[in-house]
């Protein structure tokens, strides 16, 4: 694995180099030896995603290949039976080997087809929760990078668009095996036909030279024809691969349109008022599918050229066979019954060489998916993660553990952060800087600002998503990053303005778990104000959410999801409460509601709120006041009303004004 | 075309449902899809006659060639006599191959073509165009979505149509030879195999069927798995997840749902297995029967060992022929239920036009309501006794839900209303029904005392202007998704003459091409004056496109040259809309100023707002469309108090002359406003001027109260009061979330209008 990431890493800088060296061997800049590697990287991961579907594959595919090589074998033997021998009994024997084997070898492979066939049918879904699966072990800051967004729509997109990647490694692995076998089979078929040519030494007196001389010219023939088919089928496969590789671009378009944009509630009524029906169809058209069916013409139309020669030169290079195994056969150097054997041979020879050719081809560019996939889960990780993992297995233990967790953070002086700097990776400009600032155990502060002013990237701090460029930020005393990431983030709860629910049950979104605790979810619950809702459902706080995953779920009202996601944080019971915008799209009634519950739940705890209504600001203890991410004024509403001319004021009474 | 009454619509896609399954139910789609490939290109209907005629004749050559050497070899015939027959029929072979094999590109091409040029923007015109409620429905959402399943793939799903016709002749016509070779051995034979093959139909059917059963069980897993693997990324959820350990929970719902996945899979995998090993034994007898009846005919009979290859080939063929022809069908079956899929959402969304030939013409606006397309100043309102009901589906009954209630309501011309009220008291669909999006269900709406629906579709849209919640952007330039394809007031008339033209021409244009090209050119320049588009043209559109298309503009709208003068104009008005959305610096500061594009995941060189930038834009959008009626819903929550404090000021200059909506839960927002209406429960409640209303004591008043008290200086005996009122809402709430009916009832008096 090691080994592989390094190839990853000196990919591109090292490809002139290389290529110099060993110019025919080198494709899309990577050696035989490095494509190699990379496949077996492949299926190891394959392996992960879909443990054992490989060797089903294996199995199937070599018991696919010997099915139709055991009726041309048999049939070749009857029809040498029927041309000289003719005996009755052999010729029972045969026969019923032909059909005997035929369906032995059959049930065989569809017991591993069926078997391959389960597998295959979570092959897709499975490699996109695989992918999540990584989402959710990047730190926050790599998750949030646009780049590792668009990596992973590019694995997601080389897989689900026109199954490369992962699928074709799968499919592919199928094609080199029953090639390989393929191959075997065929020397073993045309053994009879080749050694015709050096035969016995009785026949080779009628003009054995000749004959022997003809060999040369068959093998070459064979080999030309091979050499061709392998050179067309690799042009072709490179010409897809080049028109599929500018698919995946032009399929962002697409997909956003048909996936998001179109089906979209919302999107669809300023569709509709701003009639963007020209826009929409325009875009669409240009940016995607008018580019798709260039695409496809081209593909087409250079494998209409490259597929034509192939098929000719293997038509003629059959023919060729037929016209001298004839001619062997007519001078009694061969039976007549290896004419048909010899034929087969010969062009199952060339055709199984071409398919292994092609297929290698086809791999090697795959190896470009791959390495997207490689890429995508070579990003750091979280390394806790991979603790917690493991010893999630016996899952009773993550409930003592967060009971027990609690308890040594009590006793504390708060949350302080010094000199906390922070700015997003590759911007010059900084989010935060230099904010100093200090919040006892159980006093509450307010965050307001302009949009942009930082607030929301103080909240990711707080809550260990980003980690400050410069400074520290200190709880009880000890840097927030010296601490477990397990331990600090029970004890903080967090609530943001784009929540997300799932579609599983109430309980489990309010728990996070699928083991939890029934009535502590209620508590929950009735401290957000959703209990007497829950109460009315069917299924009670085991009611699921939404359609998506199972059927008869129940919708929420937005106040309703808003308290769902602040039933989380109290159910959570951490002793640092945050708010970030909870109210936006909220009407008064409700969002009064929350701020009245947030007193309640936050009693005792030390509570931060952002927000936008100063109204709020007034329930905290404390206001810190940010512009152009500098922490410009700190203190209580009262006292910060009073400075005249500073930001506070300005904010305050844009809003005030309208309800005095 | 015009407001259909909604109800016969629904009627006629019930019946349509039902009627999936008569005998017939594949003719239309059928009749359709061919109708659109055969537009698309003439010549194209012919490819799968010569495929089968190439194909099978290939087959024949394929199974004679060893014949003919074995016959050769036999007979002893001269060396060149063996070669120049095998080398006649070898070249015959291939000749006939590569042309079965370019035929068969062709035609993939060609449907490939269809569907990437004509499917996917028919698709994309059927969502844009279909009714708004229609699109919300549940069955407008199935049916999109199985639509859009359909066209989804170029390897499978509609664009299989014509190969699988395809298919089905060819495996006919190599059947039609097998058989014939077969049939002259002896004509038992073949009715032996057919019998063979029937068993095994018979067989694979009740299978079929066990697996029919699974149907439902399959798509609750997948639905399941699709959810987990498609519907989260990880990403949108991700503070979530980490802040929450959401990731132990997903990890254990994951592995369990796919371990019911393969369950499932599994059961329908041993149906298969069955089917297969049924198939193996039929074989097993086929071909046992066939070697011992040939090798006794050889033995007895005198057959020569080329007859015994080739009828033994042709009695393979038989039966391959005959699965081929089964898979054929069965896959054009299934590629005709996609087929039925995208017809039926074609219907469904142009309310079955389509079925009357309408599709080319009644577009979007019948020509009788254009002349009605005369923009008048001032708009005005009236709703009679208008109600409105969502449909839920709760334990397989329906239910209706009353959204709007008997609402009676003048909204004169000019005027300029706030909407409040708590959360589901039917804001929004007032809006929505105010905008057409939605149409009543009982009463209507007057629009300058004219019925709106008896407006065309396209012209009552022209007359809003909106900013709702949650909009998202096109990854287009900023400028684009401000001026988008909207006219303004100034140039209206001009287009509506372009559009009768454009429509005209694109029924009239003949060959297929041209009209497909035509028709998008017309589409983007009747709905724009995007004259960047038009110096950009050559560059963005590549070769042959881009002429045809010019080509096609100026037959189109030779007086169009305008447009360059427009441009600067346009331009001026969108810094101007932008200015007052006060995006102008944000704007101005990106590197590429107003043609940067958004929506940076899909526009790679894009940049991304937040959220009040996000608002900002959408105001400024709304302003440069500038159409008589101006509607905003929420356009300030994202917003900070200063950028808030900003758009009230300039609402009075915003709403100038216009007639105008603003729904707020900041009721400090409802004081620029001619009139309140508060909505609760689906009706007006209470109905004035902020003084009024307050005065009134109402529910707004209240509301007023709460979200006012933390910004009054009330000092002394704060406290208390606090208290008191605390309680009031926890009162009011629980009275809510009861769904109360007398304060509704008292309110539903005290309207009275």
């Amino acid at each position: 694995m090691n080994r592989t990431s390094k190839i990853i890493a000196k990919d591109p800088g090292s490809r002139s180099r290389r290529s110099r060296r060993s110019g025919r061997t080198v494709k899309n800049g990577r050696t035989v030896r490095e494509d190699i590697r990379l496949i077996r990287r492949g299926i190891r991961e394959f392996d992960k995603i879909l443990p054992g579907q490989m060797r089903h594959v294996l199995l199937k595919s070599i018991l696919g290949a010997c099915i139709p090589l055991t009726a041309v074998f048999a049939s070749a033997w009857i029809l040498n039976e029927l041309a000289q021998g003719q005996r009755k009994e052999r010729l029972f024997w045969l026969c019923l080997f032909a059909v005997g084997g035929t369906f032995l070898l059959s049930v065989l492979k569809y017991i591993q087809d069926a078997k391959a066939a389960v597998g295959f049918s979570c092959l897709f879904s499975a490699h996109e929760i695989f992918l999540t699966q990584k989402t959710h072990r990047l730190p926050f800051e790599v998750l949030e990078m646009p780049e590792t967004d668009r990596l992973r729509e590019q694995v997601s997109g080389s897989i689900s668009v026109s199954g490369a990647g992962m699928a074709s490694l799968y499919w592919d692995m199928e094609v080199v095996i029953a090639g390989l076998c393929r191959t075997v089979a065929a020397i073993l078929l045309g053994a009879g036909f080749f050694r015709a040519f050096f035969g016995a030494p009785g026949t080779a007196a009628q003009g054995g030279n000749s004959i022997r001389l003809l060999f040369p010219v068959l093998c070459l023939l064979t080999g030309a024809c091979v050499y061709i088919s392998c050179k067309m089928a690799g042009k072709h496969f490179d010409i897809s691969f080049e028109v599929f590789k500018r698919g995946a671009e032009y399929n962002r378009f697409g997909e956003f349109y048909t996936m998001n944009y179109l089906p979209d509630e919302n999107a669809a009524m300023d569709a509709r008022i701003f009639s963007q029906e020209g826009i929409i169809l325009r875009e669409s058209q240009e940016k995607c599918y008018r580019r798709f069916a260039q695409g496809k013409r081209h593909e087409i139309r250079a494998g209409n050229r490259f597929d034509g020669i192939r098929l000719l030169s293997a038509c003629l290079c059959g023919v060729f066979v037929y016209a001298l195994v004839g001619w062997m056969a007519l001078s009694g150097r061969i039976a007549a019954g290896e004419i048909v054997a010899a034929y087969a041979a010969v062009t199952m020879l060339i055709s199984a060489l071409s398919e292994l050719a092609q297929i290698i081809t086809d791999l090697r560019n795959n190896n470009e998916h791959l390495l997207n996939f490689f890429r995508f889960m070579d990003l750091p990780e979280d390394e806790e993660h991979l603790e917690r993992c493991l010893s999630e297995k016996n899952s009773g233990k993550l409930q003592t553990e967060e009971h027990s967790g609690i308890g040594p953070a009590e006793a504390g002086s708060g949350i302080r952060l010094e000199h906390v700097s922070f700015r997003y990776p590759g911007c010059e400009s900084w989010a935060l800087n230099d904010i100093c600032l200090e919040v006892r155990a159980g006093k509450k502060l307010a965050l307001v600002g302009e949009n942009g002013s930082g607030k929301t990237t103080l909240v990711k701090l707080l809550c260990r998503l980003y980690r400050p460029t410069q400074g520290r930020i200190l709880l009880d005393g000890a840097d927030i990053w010296t601490l477990p990431q397990e331990e600090y983030r029970r004890r903080l709860a967090a609530v943001f303005q784009d929540f997300s629910l799932f579609a599983f049950s109430i309980a489990e979104n309010v728990a996070a778990s699928d083991s939890y605790d029934g009535e502590k979810v209620q508590r929950a619950l009735r401290e957000a104000g959703l209990l007497a809702k829950t109460e009315r459902l069917p299924q009670g706080i085991s009611q699921p959410l939404f359609h998506h995953f199972s059927e008869g779920g129940c919708d929420l009202s937005g106040g309703e999801a808003q308290k769902l996601a602040i039933a989380r944080a109290v159910y959570r019971d951490a002793k640092i409460m945050i708010l970030d915008e909870p109210t936006a799209a909220l009407d008064p009634f409700a969002e009064a509601e929350i701020y009245e519950n947030f007193g309640a739940m936050s009693e005792g705890k030390t509570a931060f709120l952002v927000s936008h209504r100063l109204s709020s600001c007034r329930s905290c203890d404390r206001v810190a006041v940010f512009t152009a991410g500098r922490l410009v004024q700190l203190g209580s509403h009262e006292e910060l009303l009073e400075q005249a001319g500073r930001e506070y004021l300005r904010l305050w009474e844009a809003q005030a004004q309208y309800y005095v | 075309m015009k407001y259909k009454s909604k109800d016969k619509s629904k009627d006629k896609n019930q019946n349509k449902k039902k009627n999936k399954n008569y005998p017939g139910g594949h003719f239309l789609p059928s009749k359709y899809l061919l109708r659109g490939f055969y537009d698309s290109g003439r010549f194209n209907i012919v490819l799968p006659f010569l495929i089968c005629l190439s194909a099978a004749a290939a087959g024949l050559l394929a199974m004679y060639l060893p014949k003919i050497v074995l016959d050769a070899v036999e007979r002893g015939a001269a060396a060149h006599r063996l070669f120049l027959q095998t080398g006649a029929a070898g070249v015959l072979l291939a000749g006939t191959s590569l042309a079965a094999m370019v035929l068969r590109n062709e035609l993939e091409l060609a449907s490939q073509s269809f569907l990437y040029t004509e499917l996917t923007a028919r698709w994309e015109r059927g969502m844009l165009r279909m009714d708004y409620e229609a699109f919300v429905s549940e069955r407008g959402k199935l049916l999109a979505e199985k639509a859009r399943n359909a066209i989804s793939n170029p390897n499978w799903g509609a664009v299989k149509f014509l190969p699988g016709l395809t298919a089905i002749l060819e495996a006919l016509a190599g059947l039609l030879v097998c058989c014939g070779i077969v049939g002259t051995l002896h004509p038992a034979i073949v009715l032996f195999l057919l019998l063979l093959f029937g068993v095994q139909l018979w067989f694979s059917a009740r299978m079929q069927k066990g697996k029919q059963k699974l149907k439902e069980e399959r798509a609750a897993a997948d639905r399941r798995l699709n959810y987990l693997a498609w519907g989260m990324r990880g990403r949108k959820e991700g503070k979530d997840i980490r802040l929450y350990s959401f990731d132990v929970l997903l990890h254990r719902i994951a592995q369990r749902t796919i371990a019911d996945k393969r369950a499932v899979e599994g059961k329908a995998e041993k149906l298969q297995f069955c089917n297969m090993l049924f198939a193996a034994l039929l074989l097993l007898l086929r071909d046992g029967t066939a070697y011992f009846y040939l090798i006794w005919r050889f033995l007895h009979s005198g057959m020569t060992l080329g007859d015994f290859t080739l009828y033994f080939a042709a009695i393979t063929g038989v039966g391959g022929g005959l699965l081929k022809l089964a898979q054929a069908v069965s896959d054009f079956l299934e590629t005709g239920r996609y087929a039925g899929d995208f017809f039926e959402f074609m219907q469904y969304s142009m309310g079955g036009a389509e079925e009357k030939g309408e599709s080319r013409r009644g577009l979007f606006c019948s020509s009788e309501s254009e002349t009605g397309a005369a923009v008048p100043e001032g708009i005005s309102f009236t709703f009679e006794n208008v109600s409105f009901s969502y449909y839920a589906e709760q334990n397989g009954e329906k239910q209706e839900i009353p959204v709007i209630r008997n609402l009676n309501l003048t909204i004169s011309a000019g005027e300029s209303v706030a909407v409040v009220g708590v959360n589901g008291a039917g804001k929004s669909t007032f809006v929505k029904l105010l905008c057409g999006l939605l149409t009543p269900c009982e009463g209507r709406i007057l629009v300058n005392g004219r019925d709106s629906r008896s407006f065309c579709r396209e012209d009552y849209f022209g007359l809003f202007s909106a900013v709702f919640q949650k909009s998202g952007f096109l990854p287009v330039s900023i400028a684009e998704n401000i001026m988008l394809n909207v006219k303004r007031k100034s140039d209206r008339n001009r287009s509506t003459a372009e559009r009768s033209i454009a429509v005209r021409s694109v029924a009239e244009s003949s060959t297929a091409e041209k009209s497909a090209v035509c028709r998008s050119a017309a589409e983007s320049s009747t709905a724009d004056l995007r004259p960047e588009r038009q110096e950009a043209g050559p560059e963005k559109s590549s070769g042959a496109h881009g002429d045809k298309e010019s080509e096609c503009r100026t037959e189109l709208f030779s007086d169009c040259g305008a447009d360059g003068a427009h441009r600067d104009k346009d331009a001026e008005v969108m810094w101007e809309c932008l200015r007052r959305a006060g995006l102008e610096e944000k704007v101005k500061a990106l590197p590429q100023g107003a043609d940067t594009c958004l929506v940076k995941r899909i526009a790679q060189d894009g940049t991304e707002l937040s959220g009040g930038q996000e608002q900002k834009l959408l105001l400024a959008r709304a302003l440069y469309k500038d159409a008589p009626v101006l509607i905003l819903d929420e356009p300030t929550a994202a917003l900070d108090p200063v950028s808030e404090h900003a758009v009230y000021l300039d609402y009075r200059r915003m709403t100038e002359g216009k007639t105008s909506v603003f729904i707020s839960h900041r009721l400090a927002s409802t004081r620029f406003c001619d009139r309140i209406l508060l909505f609760s429960d689906g009706r007006i409640a209470e109905s004035g001027t902020h003084e009024e209303l307050l005065a009134l004591g109402g529910q707004y008043a209240e509301m007023f109260e709460v979200q006012s008290r933390y910004y009054r200086d009330v000092e002394t005996g704060e406290r208390m009061e606090d208290r008191e009122e605390k309680e009031g809402i926890k009162r009011w709430a629980e009275e809510e979330t009861g769904k109360e009916k007398e304060e509704t009832a008292r309110n539903q008096g005290g309207l009275g209008e």
